[in-house]
């Protein structure tokens, strides 16, 4: 403490004389000879002050290397890039940060590349046939291997089942398939990877949401036109808040909830204004909604 | 002590240290969080503190822009009925701590996260309440439980658990020990020098098992084991010809008299008992009266309407003066009691008063009054009890004496003296131990550790335990959650043990390894056990029948029999003085308890069991020599001390802990603690007293001495913890009769409002009022009438919302967890005690519980001063924590009146495992092991966020997520239920919609008993109380109850804030 006393003194003393006194070249750098060598009772000890002495040391060493003046213009400039680099990181870093670009699009990679379009748009196949938790409990749930295998079943030795969706054993489709088939096999689950993912803090309850008329396609858009699934939605807080507080445009009869291409054939906001009166739909945007 | 007498205006105090003011209860006084609460804890090292340090600033830093990759891992073949994330609850029963449980698992994916009462279970279903209907008949609570079956989860995912098998050789696996015993069974001829040493049982499938062994090996010894055994009740049940027990039926009886006897605590059918007591508990004409006699204070003294406190030695002659003051009550010719104010009486007069209104209470109420005696009390004196029950004509209508017949009978058994004996003279060469621990747990004189050194043992334990170390081959028993197994509980309902989850460590049961040893064969213990249920029910039972069992937890109509009992004419107590009370060295009296956490030590290792503030002492981790003030100072013991005491020529320091209401020359201490080989948690908890006790019925010991050391000794208790107001003693002792509030049954008879303080002025808010007349309003009443303090709550709060243990260390520091705590005040007669000059030593001392957890406060100020809106209230009326905001500046916790919000100062419950600061569990496998019992509908808090009670706010939203789903999309009252309430075997907390008018919270509240905590600061609780109203006799009340006038609202002084009105406004 003592020895930042005392550097801050010579700054003020500095001060006092006015920068004016002292020469433009940069005089800044350059230390009076008192201060170099402290008081004998400040020796022995490496401290802060020790430092700093250390670092003026060589700057006096460089004695001859100055600044010139005419540099002194290029301050203002400096000063301008400074604020204008703080800028540029500080939206950088927003915008990295930002639900938009962390988490829409986040498309990994599947051990088995299954087409929601084939299923879901082709076949229209309803989405509960798969994802059975989804009226019933907070996790959707990936369905089962034994869900897929009720259509893909293995061939066994005695020749292709006959309920069976993929035939030929040597058809690129079953080279596809080879990890499902493997989990049938050993009894180990097929590694799928999360793509619609919330904090662990965050409970959101899939059931709440498709029992009260609050389609798929609301969160996960239109899942039956992706080959393979990404995330469409920011999923972000304001973004569930959003909805909570003005439901109206959210809500269709529940019978309607899977259909993804479902369209109403009245104001969208009329028919969610008469359903959430129907229904007593009161979404509420307390924290402790989904944070328990 | 320094202070005048003027400044002890309160009747109620919290502690010793409070009426002494100790330095520890002023710096607890002076703030929230005691000094030095910031540093890090003694107990860790430097190392482990920048390791902790590094990892947290590790969690802190960026790992990367976008989560981690997540797999998921669903089922090959979902099994039937499973979805994941939505809870399967499952009946089962099993035996533990000495209790039967008969519980409903909720099994999370897999694993069983929590256990609760089964409501339909014969026991617990006869005893149901059913009122408040809302049209149509329903069940409100569950059928409650106790702290040990709350916790059971917790000890299921013990990394401590032994997990492997070691032979003489190293270790092994089932199938080289299956060929050891295939080569014991070929030594083993006719069973000669064998013995099977086994806890004693109430499964039917292992007593089938045992007599199947006989069958086999008919000269194989038998050595029935109890760690914690009562010779004398045997004795006095094999007096009275009883083969079983004696079982209480409390709802029937209006004069209970508890003599030394802990029925709703330390009982094995308290939670039963407990549950029948709380329905006879509202006041009015019905409400039953309950007297206890005791040393110790106990679970019953609490609640006692009317308690003296008598040593345990002198319960004998107490007994001989009531029967002979009920047979004079029955012949007319009892005296009646003078008109001297019971409190101007001396000792002995006041035994005699109390004798006296006892014995015409009981002849008044014959047929529905009851007296019980302590276990632990001599079989003459239980003898007593059975003859003044019969005299009453109880037996049959409030006393039943079942016959539950064990399968091998007393001749056939050897007691555990003889086994030793047997053992030292080579006359047993090889045992089966099958579980029970005897090396700590058996008698200290009888030295069984030496003696199974020198024999082969074959020992299934949870532990590498004491036992353990000397056996020969150690197998990993399975946890009742893991095993099939099967119990009669004390009815006699028979009821089945289901696994919920597959054997964790490999372990097998008791059952499946007497089975390997009497047929030679592994066998499935599901088919032993059906094998048994078939016998129960008479014949093969039919699959559908099993499933029935199975489904709901008990066999229909499996009760015992209640017998006659035949009381021997001879054996009357006789008729001692009582010495006067002077306390002298060589005369005091020892008196041994179960401990109410660990119970016989077994569970040790459960950090929950020893984090639990023991119901009067609030003591943590540690057991302690408990003495009365009087007799703290007649000796120079010093709380926070050791002492010395002496009995026969032995030994023992024990920590001093100093409780008002203790009986002067009795010393409590409770067994179960010193373990030297319980695990990582349990390990050196506490003192080992079984040096002082050598024999299995040593529990009440005369002719004691204690000395003081000087030594000091930190005992961790939670009484003084978050103390009210920084004004001190002076604003405490203000407050303390408007926190608690309490009359006799005659003031309510007159006044029902007699708790009702009226409110000076109409309280102005500064904040805008919520609205909370639209949708749901969730409240809560706790009725102390019907709280016993028997701890509950406290573990199923703790278990329901993942709430961590800290250590002693960290609770001594004031940093304990729980959300909910119950506080305990004292009591007593201030006009006599003051008479007396002497503050140390209260006069007629009563307890009040009173469980506290956040009372969501409509204005609450922790709201107003959260920086970050991280406290929030929902439209509801919760007050809600969202962690992830929190940034942990504790102003919500310094401005909240009540107390009730808790900061984690360090990771408790994360990364470094579920216990904090026990550096072994800091492995991965063994941190997911434990993580296995956290309720994945509560998220876990870490370092620097403040957390508290949310009303289990889990269950609020998901129940309004299953009413929509099914039905009507209406929360019915009873739907949501709060975990302390599902808990509660008084059904004492009682939670719902308080805008649905006839919910039964609604109701309570409307109740003239119901009061709101602290009203006058004008925070609205949502959580009210209902007053405590003691039904005790005229004869026996003291000066403030005789004198409390109902126009004085409780005849309490008022804080400045508030005043008596002479009428009330409505």
């Amino acid at each position: 403490m003592l020895h930042a006393g005392r550097v801050s003194r010579f700054w003020f003393q500095q001060a006092k004389d006015g920068w004016a006194k002292v020469d433009h070249r940069c005089t800044l750098l350059s230390l009076p000879k008192r201060f170099i060598s402290p008081s004998e009772k400040q020796r022995g000890l490496f401290s802060s002050f020790d430092f700093i002495v250390l670092i003026f040391g060589v700057f006096q060493a460089m004695e001859r290397f100055l600044f010139p003046r005419w540099t002194n213009k290029f301050l203002a400039l400096l000063g301008v890039l400074l604020l204008a680099g703080g800028l540029y990181a500080g939206t950088l870093f927003l915008g990295i940060t930002d639900p938009v670009t962390l988490n829409v699009g986040y498309q990994p990679k599947q051990p088995i590349p299954f087409s929601h379009v084939i299923h879901a748009g082709k076949l229209k196949m309803d989405c509960r046939y798969c994802h059975v938790g989804v009226d019933k409990a907070a996790h959707a749930t990936i369905p089962s291997t034994q869900i897929c295998i009720n259509c893909h079943s293995p061939q066994s030795p005695a020749g292709p089942p006959v309920y069976s969706a993929v035939h030929n054993e040597n058809s690129p489709a079953t080279a596809k398939l080879k990890p499902l088939h493997d989990s049938w096999r050993t009894g180990e689950s097929v590694p799928w990877v999360k793509i619609h993912r919330l904090p662990d803090f965050v409970y959101f309850n899939h059931s709440a949401h498709v029992t009260r008329g609050v389609s798929c396609v609301t969160c996960h858009d239109r899942i039956d036109k992706m080959e393979q699934v990404y995330q469409s939605k920011t999923l972000s807080m304001t973004w569930c808040i959003d909805c909570h507080r003005n439901p109206e445009p959210h809500l269709r009869p529940v019978e309607f909830v899977t259909k993804l291409d479902w369209k109403p054939e009245e104001d969208p906001v009329a028919l969610g204004t008469r359903l959430k009166a129907e229904k007593n739909i009161h979404p509420k945007a307390n924290c402790a909604v989904c944070h328990r | 002590m320094s202070q005048s007498g003027t400044e002890h205006k309160s009747q109620y105090f919290r502690s010793i240290s409070q009426l002494e003011n100790t330095p520890e209860f002023e710096q607890f006084l002076h703030r929230e969080f005691p000094v030095a609460a910031s540093e890090f804890p003694e107990g860790v090292s430097r190392r482990r503190w920048l390791q902790l340090m590094g990892a947290s600033l590790a969690l802190g830093g960026v790992t990367g822009c976008r989560y981690q990759k997540e797999q998921i891992a669903e089922f090959v073949v979902r099994p039937e009925g499973r979805i994941a994330g939505v809870p399967n609850f499952f009946a089962t029963n099993f035996e533990w701590a000495g209790r039967v449980i008969n519980a409903i698992a909720s099994n999370m994916d897999g694993r069983p996260i929590k256990l609760d009462g089964n409501p339909d279970h014969p026991l617990y279903s006869g005893s149901e309440q059913i009122d408040f209907k809302d049209g149509k008949e329903k069940k409100f609570a569950s059928a409650g439980s106790d702290v040990f079956a709350q916790a059971a989860v917790l000890s299921l995912y013990d990394p401590d658990r032994l997990d492997h098998i070691s032979g003489p050789n190293g270790d092994a696996d089932w199938a080289g020990f299956a060929g050891d015993v295939a080569g014991i069974r070929d030594g083993l001829k006719d069973g000669a020098g064998f013995a099977v040493v086994y806890e004693a049982t109430r499964s039917p499938a292992l007593q089938m098992q045992l007599q199947q062994f006989k069958a086999e090996f008919p000269k194989a010894s038998f050595v029935e084991f109890t760690s914690v055994e009562y010779p004398e009740q045997v004795k006095s049940l094999k007096a009275v010809g009883v083969r079983g027990e004696l079982m209480y039926s409390l709802s029937g009886a209006k004069v209970i008299a508890c003599v030394d006897s802990d029925l709703l605590g330390a009982d094995a059918n308290a939670v039963f008992y407990a549950r029948q007591f709380g329905r006879g508990r509202n006041p009015g004409a019905d409400m039953n009266r309950l007297y206890c006699i005791e040393s110790q204070y106990s679970v019953t003294g609490g609640v006692a309407d009317f308690r003296l406190a008598l040593r345990s030695s002198h319960v004998s002659a107490f007994m001989a003066k009531l029967e002979a003051a009920v047979d004079a009550a029955k012949a007319g010719s009892l005296a009646k009691p003078s008109d001297a104010e019971y409190s101007s009486l001396d000792v002995n007069a006041k035994i005699d008063r109390v004798v006296q209104v006892l014995a015409a209470d009981l002849v008044a109420n014959q047929g529905a009054s009851l007296v019980t005696v302590g276990p632990h009390q001599p079989a003459a004196v239980q003898l007593a009890a059975m003859r003044i029950n019969s005299k009453l004509g109880n037996f049959g209508k409030t006393v039943m004496a079942m016959e539950s017949g064990a399968a091998l009978t007393a001749g056939e058994l050897m007691d555990v003296a003889s086994f030793v004996k047997a053992c030292e003279s080579g006359a047993i060469t090889t045992a089966l131990l099958l579980g029970g621990n005897p090396v700590y747990s058996a008698p200290s004189s009888l030295k069984i550790g030496d003696a199974l050194k020198g024999i082969k043992t074959v020992y299934l334990s949870d532990y590498l335990d004491e036992t353990a170390q000397v056996a020969t081959w150690v197998l990993p028993a399975a946890h009742p959650l893991e095993s099939w197994g099967d119990v009669r509980s004390s009815d006699g309902t028979y009821g089945v043990c289901q696994p919920q989850i597959a054997p964790l460590m490999n372990g097998k049961s008791a059952l499946e390894v007497l089975a390997m040893f009497a047929t030679g064969a592994s066998v499935d213990g599901q088919t032993l056990v059906k094998s048994s249920a078939s016998k129960i029910i008479g014949g093969a039972i039919s699959e559908r029948q099993w499933k029935e069992i199975l489904h709901s937890g008990f066999m229909p109509a499996s009760q015992f029999k209640s017998v006659a009992v035949n009381l021997p004419a001879d054996g009357q107590l006789e008729q001692t003085a009582f010495d006067g009370g002077e306390l002298k060295q060589g005369d005091l009296e020892i008196v041994f308890y179960p401990s109410p956490s660990v119970y016989d030590g077994r569970l040790a290792n459960n950090g929950w069991l020893q984090e639990l503030p023991q119901p009067v002492t609030k003591l943590t981790w540690d057991n302690a020599a408990i003495v009365s003030p009087k007799t703290a100072k007649a000796f120079g013991l010093v709380q926070g001390e050791m002492a010395h005491l002496v009995h026969n020529g032995v030994g023992l320091d024990l920590p001093i802990f100093v409780v008002p209401g203790q009986a002067d020359g009795s010393v409590a201490v409770h067994i179960g603690y010193g373990r030297t080989a319980a695990g990582t948690v349990g390990t050196g908890v506490g003192h080992d007293v079984s040096a002082l006790r050598p024999n299995a019925g040593d529990w009440v010991l005369t002719r004691a001495e204690i000395r003081g050391t000087t030594r000091p000794y930190k005992l961790a208790t939670t009484q003084d913890h978050f103390s009210i107001d920084e004004l001190g003693i002076k604003e405490v002792a203000k407050r303390a009769p408007v926190l608690i509030r309490e009359g006799t049954l005659e003031q309510y008879n007159k006044d029902a409002k007699f708790a009702e303080i009226e409110l000076h002025h109409e309280p102005e808010s500064l904040w805008k009022n919520p609205d909370v007349a639209q949708g749901h309003a969730w409240g809560m009443t706790i009725d102390l009438n019907k709280c016993i303090g028997c701890n509950a709550c406290v573990i199923a709060c703790q278990a329901e919302n993942n709430v961590p243990i800290v250590g002693k260390e960290q609770v001594s520091r004031g940093r304990e967890m729980h959300w909910l705590r119950i506080d305990r005040y004292f009591h007593c007669d201030f006009e006599k005690t003051a008479e007396q000059g002497d503050f140390h030593n209260p006069v007629d001392v009563k307890v009040v519980h009173q469980p506290l957890a956040c009372v969501h406060c409509e204005n609450a100020p922790c709201e107003q001063v959260c920086p970050v809106a991280a406290t929030v209230h929902t439209e509801e009326g919760i007050n809600a924590m969202a962690y992830n905001r929190c940034v942990g500046t504790r102003y919500c916790a310094n401005n909240c009146p009540y107390k009730v919000r808790r900061f984690n100062y360090f990771n408790f419950n994360t990364k470094y495992g579920y216990f904090y600061g026990w550096s072994d569990y800091r492995e991965e496998v063994n941190t997911k092991l434990q993580s296995l019992v956290l309720n994945p509908e509560v998220t876990v808090r870490g370092r620097g966020v403040m957390e508290k009670c949310t009303y289990c706010i889990q269950r609020v939203q998901n129940g309004k997520i299953k009413a929509r789903q099914t039905g009507d999309g209406l929360v019915h009252d009873g739907d949501i239920k709060s975990a302390c309430q599902e808990a509660c075997p008084t059904q004492a907390i009682v939670f719902g919609d308080l805008n649905d008018k006839s919910s039964r919270v609604s109701q309570l509240q409307r109740d003239p008993r119901s009061y709101a905590m602290l009203e006058d600061l004008n925070v609205k609780p949502r959580t009210l109380y209902l007053a405590r109203v003691r039904n005790v006799p005229k004869e026996l009340m003291v000066g403030y109850q005789l004198h409390a006038k109902s126009e004085s609202h409780g005849g309490h002084e008022h804080s400045d804030e508030t005043h008596a009105q002479e009428e009330h406004s409505k």
